[in-house]
């Protein structure tokens, strides 16, 4: 119950202000704090709330989340004192941090997966054999080692290994020859099915990121990879959270960035966003009978580890 | 894996850095700090200011 979907809200102020209720001066707060500002691309101001349960045990008095585009700018005011804290490094300083043995530099395990959406309904992306051609022809030790640079590990299925009662279905590896071949034969199909794609029309997709520079660092590498390997010209899209989220829940987009964290320690907190009943999150197209076997052997197992994530405070 | 409806790219890691004078923030496989449990050493604070100021 720990988990944030369960949080109560006040229904009496959901009902008076309406999509307002989260406003400084409408929300209803039962946590060690409460909202006291919001200025956009600014900040958010958050205050501690005397009518908290425990509010004698709460040390902080204000709090302020800074928004700051880009890690650099965020780690200078860090340097320099002016913020206490910062939730991501840039990969640039990465390794001079672990060199300096930083006591406050220490990567830890997160139990979160980057990855793709391919939309399954868009007439070219519906080919299964392009969806592999364009998985195998992107080296991802090769991102792990030249741009996101923390330690990351290149990954070949979704459910995070931090999930260690799990033993996951690999996907193929790097395979450029392997993956040029497939494409060939998925350029064969689509040709049959009326599709255009030839040395002047090369096959032509689109992939949406939100804008952050590692997400732009990664796309532009996958961009090369899939044209170096396939001739598969990509475009980028580059855009501000809402109309990226839009994009997705509406299925406006071909490729899509993604990225997700494992809300607890079951393969089905991963599995279970391509289940059919879930909602928003299933947007990168339908569940099929594998995924709806192995979710029903996590289903059972979901409420003993459910029950030992709760025991864990989480921030309300 | 075999309908590849997604591309997995990697296994992320939390990065983030945290002043030896904030007390409370633990590393911990959600990248999750509860505000509640976190306090900021003041005195400290000033002194590894005012240290890092002089180099």
């Amino acid at each position: 119950m720990a988990f944030y979907p369960y949080s109560p809200v006040q229904r009496k102020c959901v009902e008076e202000h309406g999509p307002n209720w989260t406003r400084p001066e409408n929300m209803v707060c039962n946590g060690p704090f409460k909202l006291q500002q919001h200025r956009f691309r600014e900040r958010i101001r958050v205050v501690k709330n005397d009518n908290y349960w425990d509010a004698a045990n709460v040390k902080l008095g204000t709090v302020d989340f800074l928004s700051i585009e880009g890690t650099s700018t965020a780690l200078n005011l860090y340097l320099t004192g002016q913020a206490d804290w910062i939730e991501r490094v840039p990969p640039t300083v990465m390794k001079e941090l672990k060199r300096l043995q930083r006591p406050d530099y220490k990567p830890a395990d997160y139990i979160t997966t980057s990855f793709y959406r391919l939309n399954v309904t868009n007439p070219l992306l519906k080919n299964k054999k392009l969806r592999h051609a364009l998985n195998m022809a992107i080296d991802k030790q090769q991102i792990c080692d030249t741009i996101v640079l923390g330690g990351q590990v290149p990954a070949r299925n979704l459910v995070s290994p931090v999930i260690d009662n799990h033993d996951p279905a690999l996907g193929p590896a790097y395979d450029p020859v392997a993956a040029k071949q497939l494409f060939e034969e998925a350029c064969d199909e689509l040709r049959a099915e009326g599709h255009t794609i030839d040395a002047q029309h090369p096959l032509t997709l689109q992939l949406q990121f939100n804008n952050h520079e590692l997400h732009s660092a990664v796309a532009q590498f996958a961009q090369d990879q899939w044209w170096r390997n396939l001739k598969v010209r990509v475009e980028l899209n580059e855009l501000e959270w809402g109309s990226y989220l839009k994009n997705m829940n509406t299925l406006e987009y071909q490729i899509s960035r993604a990225g997700w964290v494992g809300d607890y320690k079951d393969p089905y907190a991963f599995i279970g966003l391509f289940a059919g009943d879930s909602g928003q999150n299933n947007t990168a197209g339908k569940m099929n009978g594998m995924m709806s076997s192995s979710k029903k052997s996590a289903t059972r197992s979901m409420s003993l580890n459910a029950a030992r994530c709760c025991t864990k405070p989480r921030c309300s | 894996m075999d309908e590849m409806p997604i591309i997995p790219l990697y296994f992320d890691m939390s990065t983030g850095m945290s002043r030896t004078y904030v007390n409370g923030v633990y590393p911990n496989y959600h990248d999750i700090h509860p505000l509640k449990y976190i306090s900021v050493d003041q005195e400290k604070k000033a002194k590894v200011l005012a240290e890092e100021l002089r180099r």
